[in-house]
């Protein structure tokens, strides 16, 4: 036997052809960064997700324009900066008096690099008020006076605009994933724990216990998914802290997804349990939980990654409908499917286009999952290589 | 086949009655009850909010109530909303035209939009064609419909005025002749359609185009080929009914999918649709209409799973069921 045969397991297999495939590395790359700005939003976002500047609600985003290098007298300037808004009065179109928000030219607010501004915890735990960007809140490197020192308002920096208090949506974004994308992967914990746990006790011991388990399934799954969801939402007080609003949405989430993952993992555990090892197991005096949780259900892992992966986006969409419709996460805290119920107002979004950002972020993190599921799934089938080659 | 059916109906029966106990238990544990609701007014007092429970009949214990409303409900009789105190089946029948058009329209649009695209890029595998509609359809399925519905409604409803996108008839609808109504509805129905559909097309072109991969590698397909058939004919009429059981499974949602709608979109589009109902009654605690509305859209999907399994047998003849 020579060295060019040695074995490889079935998981540097996959890895390697997990490595080859550049669509799910993109994908795998696009969460990274996503889930690294969530975790560390405090560090990431120049503001705390409500902090209000009540004088610019509904502002364009500075990266449209609003990042200059050149100031009004022609000088340029190394550190870019943003310029104070200002009101001013003007006549529209019908000759109707409005105010409008223009750039200050007199009002320089550079953009500096590790500022400190609103207090955050570091993982929750650690204080500190270090943000990785921000604007000086006085024009001009003016030195800081009192709260009652200057007539402006602080300056503001606002990298995809602001809503309708004037609140960042960059920064809200960054706490808002937090919420959405974690939604994802602690209700995949517990609906695949509870699938696999209930599809393998019914794909084990089959008879009673399967035909009373699959019934089970069947009604949940009867119901139209966001009837169930709605239902559900509806048993628990409309008001809740915002700690338990996320866990009530994640767990109703759950509930109902775990049943279609019980229900494929009875089926391959059906077949699996003839197996000669799991006679073996038996054979040997093990207890049947630890038959099922050590011997039976680590076969299933392939497929419990790739349905786990491709099942995200289900959590994130359903998080961002539940609080779009006002039954999920609440102000003012942030979601993205919270803030896109700003955008739903279709004159308001005409004039502030920036408010379907959070739709966007959604899209992409939904992309990125199903990149990065059809890449696993790929990888994980076996008969890849051999189709690879037979087909092409 | 007739037993399997039977023992299907048996079997989808004892489905419903479990559906009916689960969603009775849930909404009697949900707090805020209905009298409270409509009893707001601080002023009104608590002999009328005891008046309003005993109205409801809120006051009994859960097991009776239950088996009053099972008893009612198998005589096909739902009750009255507590809203209005309009009969259940009558508010829900007249939202069925709106979801039902939305619901049938768009899977006949979404089959005849997907069945060419699958079969076209499975026919020309890794060609111009595929490439192009594989990765704009990839694109596609991961747009949420309710960002696409907010887009267009922005573009097309409010910027460009080209479409509407409140409800589903204009104001003055009355007046217009027929053609004008037909007219009026159709482009009401443009956006929240497209946004009703386009996952599914996305879905099932690519599904198809699996299937029919699979399919054009087997033995027969080469004999035709063999023989000489012409490639359109080998696809279309050899190939093709082979992977009919994606499109029936399709159809069986159908059925349910005229009753149930989408919350989200209706609410989005202000359409008059049950989804919406269903909504506003889960907010207005309006047991009877939620009752109702799961029980019968329950029904229809057990209805529909069972007429696609049974039509498999019917496309695939080596599909039996004993």
């Amino acid at each position: 036997m020579n060295d060019a045969c040695e074995g490889r397991s079935p998981w540097a297999m996959m890895w390697r052809r997990l490595r080859r495939n550049r669509v799910a590395l993109a994908g795998a790359a696009i969460l990274g960064v996503l889930y690294a700005l969530a975790f560390f939003a405090g560090f990431f976002a120049p503001y705390h997700y409500d902090h209000q500047f009540r004088d610019t609600p509904l502002a364009p985003p500075h990266l449209l324009g609003g990042v200059h290098f050149r100031d009004a007298e022609g000088v340029f300037h190394w550190r870019p900066f943003v310029y104070g808004r200002s009101l001013i009065r003007t006549h529209d179109e019908h000759g109707e008096v409005i105010l409008r928000r223009v750039e200050d030219p007199h009002r320089r607010h550079p953009i500096r690099l590790f500022v400190r501004g609103d207090e955050w915890r570091l993982l929750g735990l650690i204080r500190t008020r270090v943000h990785l960007f921000g604007v000086d809140p006085t024009p001009n490197g003016a030195a800081p006076t009192g709260p009652e020192g200057s007539p402006d308002p602080p300056g503001v920096i606002y990298l995809l605009g602001s809503d309708l208090y004037g609140r960042d949506i960059f920064s809200r974004l960054c706490y808002g994933g937090l919420v959405s994308l974690t939604v994802g992967l602690v209700g995949i914990a517990i609906s695949m724990s509870l699938g696999l746990l209930l599809g393998g006790i019914a794909g084990y011991f089959g008879g009673r216990v399967d035909f009373a388990l699959m019934r089970i399934i069947e009604v949940i799954m009867a119901v139209p998914g966001i009837y169930l969801i709605l239902t559900l939402r509806a048993a628990f007080p409309r008001s809740l802290s915002s700690i338990a609003t996320y866990f009530l949405v994640v767990i109703i989430l759950a509930f109902i997804a775990w049943a279609s993952n019980a229900r494929v993992i009875r089926g391959m555990v059906l077949s699996l349990r003839e197996q000669d090892y799991v006679a073996a197991a038996r054979a040997l005096g093990i207890s049947h939980l630890g038959i099922i949780v050590r011997h039976i259900l680590p076969n299933t892992l392939s497929y419990v990654i790739v349905t786990a992966t491709l099942y995200v986006p289900y959590y994130i969409l359903g998080e961002v409908a539940l609080s779009f419709l006002g039954v999920g996460i609440q102000e003012p805290e942030a979601s993205w499917g919270l803030m896109l119920r700003d955008a739903q107002h279709a004159t308001r979004l005409v004039d502030n286009p920036h408010l379907v950002m959070p739709g966007l972020l959604v899209f992409v993190a939904v992309l990125a999952f199903n990149f990065l599921g059809d890449g696993l799934r790929d990888a994980a089938d076996p008969r890849s290589v051999l189709k690879a080659k037979t087909t092409e | 086949m007739l037993a399997y059916a039977l023992r299907r109906c048996l079997l989808a029966v004892g489905t419903l009655l479990g559906i009916t106990i689960v969603t009775f238990l849930i909404i009697s544990v949900a707090p805020g009850d209905p009298a409270a609701i409509h009893s707001e007014d601080p002023k009104l007092s608590a002999r009328v909010y005891e008046q309003l429970r005993k109205h409801f009949e809120l006051d009994r214990p859960l097991p009776e109530r239950y088996a009053r409303w099972l008893s009612r409900g198998v005589r096909g009789d739902f009750g009255v909303s507590f809203a209005d105190g309009r009969p259940v089946m009558g508010k829900i029948a007249e939202r069925i035209p709106a979801t039902a058009t939305l619901a049938i329209l768009s899977i006949l649009l979404g089959l005849t939009c997907a069945i060419p695209i699958g079969i076209g890029s499975a026919a020309n595998r890794n060609g111009w064609f595929d490439t192009t509609s594989g990765v704009s359809l990839y694109l596609l399925y991961s747009v949420p419909s309710y960002v696409a519905g907010m887009v267009l409604i922005h573009l097309v409803g409010v910027k460009l005025d080209l479409l509407p996108f409140r409800g589903m008839t204009s104001d003055g609808f009355d007046s217009l002749s027929l053609i004008g109504k037909a007219f009026d509805i159709a482009k009401h129905l443009a956006l929240i359609l497209f946004c009703y559909t386009f996952h599914s097309v996305a879905y099932d072109s690519r599904f198809i185009r699996q299937n029919l991969l699979e399919v054009l590698r087997q033995d027969f397909v080469r004999t035709a080929r063999a023989k000489g058939v012409r490639e359109a004919r080998v696809v279309w009429r050899h190939a093709f009914p082979n992977t009919m059981i994606p499109v029936l499974t399709r159809l069986g949602l159908l059925v349910p999918a005229i009753l149930s709608g989408s919350v989200i979109l209706e609410v989005m589009f202000s359409w008059p649709g049950i989804g919406r109902l269903y909504f506003d009654a889960v907010l207005m605690r309006d047991y009877p209409l939620v009752m109702a509305e799961t029980v019968l859209t329950a029904a229809l999907v057990l209805l529909g799973t069972l007429l696609a399994d049974l039509a498999y047998a019917w496309a695939d003849p080596r599909i039996a069921y004993a």
